[in-house]
């Protein structure tokens, strides 16, 4: 549950330094989105921007990986705290903070993942030495539940144009990924669509959803 | 009666419909009709183990509901799966096409319902197309396993799987 709270705390975070026009989850998330949107007044400086982060919740990431994250939530949370008991914040603690929480945004991927639990099995599937990297370009996952009610990971993959075509090498893409995602004995049915990476450029520029 | 394979050759002839820019209504309907096609493949073998007259097994096929299928598929879709416990004795093993077939099915199930009801997606020919030969696949693989015990019990399972294990 921690890395739900966790994962809530950070896009709220992030969510209230965005100009009402853009949401956190758009489909791209660009550089300079990223910088417009931690360039609002500094509301996202405060220690519940990170609150309930917990390094063991993130064991199915590499260890390299973690050891980021906690750097970066360490040093936010330092300057946070200071600005809260200071009540205001001074340009460099901005400054300072901002990049440090730029990087928890850019590990948790929300343009890819649309909640925690998407995270972390997207993120295990992805680890796997199977996973068809070399044929796949993006993936987008999101946890819900199928019409029947019952859990579902919903996976939106975009695979290379093939030379042997876009059926054979997207049915078998499909179904490695369908392997690896049962694999993981996780409640969520894998429901995949697989697309071209031409498609990629369809998504909705940013903003464009809100 | 019509047959089953009717209408995967329909969903098939829907995603190559129009050439240039296919209408999202068509690919729809392609991929709903796919689906409709391996439920008819199963609702038609389901019947036939009660009766070989076309109208009785006809009428038979309007007592199954979608989620009865589902409910199967989702106990026969792995190696260990879950057959009704007063047969787990009974050294029925499962088969890799059987699992293929239960997994399509709930795949299926879920791309019409998404296909028929969520009017925000957008479909590309060759999702679509993608979508239809997880159909056509389910065909071959039901072929070879529709034989098995495993195949039996899960078709008789759409709808006797209580009685198996009620207490007599």
């Amino acid at each position: 549950m921690a890395l739900a709270d966790f994962w809530t705390s950070v896009r709220t975070g992030f969510r209230l330094g965005l100009p009402k026009c853009v949401i956190s989850d758009s489909p791209r998330m660009t550089p300079e989105m990223m910088e417009e949107a931690l360039n609002q007044p500094e509301i996202w400086l405060t220690p519940s921007s990170v609150k309930g982060y917990d390094a063991a919740d993130f064991v199915f990431l590499p260890p390299e990986q973690v050891a980021e994250l906690t750097t970066n939530v360490e040093g936010f949370l330092a300057i946070a705290k200071a600005v809260r008991l200071s009540k205001s914040s001074t340009p460099d603690q901005v400054n300072a903070a901002r990049p440090l929480f730029e990087k928890i945004v850019k590990l948790l991927e929300f343009d890819r993942f649309a909640d925690a639990e998407a995270f972390r099995i997207g993120k295990r599937i992805e680890s796997d030495p199977l996973f068809p990297r070399e044929d796949v370009v993006d993936v987008r996952y999101r946890t819900g539940y199928d019409w029947q009610g019952e859990p579902a990971l919903k996976m939106m993959v975009y695979i290379r144009n093939a030379d042997e075509g876009f059926l054979s090498s997207g049915m078998e893409v499909k179904d490695k990924i369908f392997e690896l995602a049962r694999e993981l004995d996780a409640p969520y049915f894998p429901f995949i669509s697989v697309r071209s990476e031409g498609d990629l450029a369809n998504l909705p520029k940013v903003g464009a959803d809100a | 009666m019509i047959s089953a394979e009717k209408f995967l050759e329909l969903a098939e002839s829907l995603i190559r419909l129009e050439r240039n820019r296919p209408r999202q209504a068509t690919l729809r309907r392609a991929i709903s009709t796919a689906y409709y096609a391996v439920f008819h493949l199963l609702v038609t073998d389901y019947t036939a183990l009660f009766s070989s007259d076309p109208n009785v097994q006809s009428m038979l096929g309007r007592t199954i509901k979608h989620n009865d299928i589902d409910a199967s598929a989702r106990d026969f879709n792995r190696v260990s799966f879950k057959l009704p416990s007063s047969l787990d004795n009974s050294g029925i093993t499962n088969s890799n096409e059987l699992i293929a077939v239960a997994n399509a099915f709930i795949e299926l199930q879920e791309h019409r319902h998404d296909a028929d009801y969520d009017l925000a997606l957008s479909y590309t020919r060759d999702e679509a197309q993608l979508i239809v030969n997880i159909a056509r696949t389910s065909f071959t693989n039901w072929r070879i396993a529709r034989t098995t015990p495993a195949a039996t019990i899960f078709l008789a399972c759409f709808q006797l799987k209580k009685s198996w294990d009620v207490k007599r």
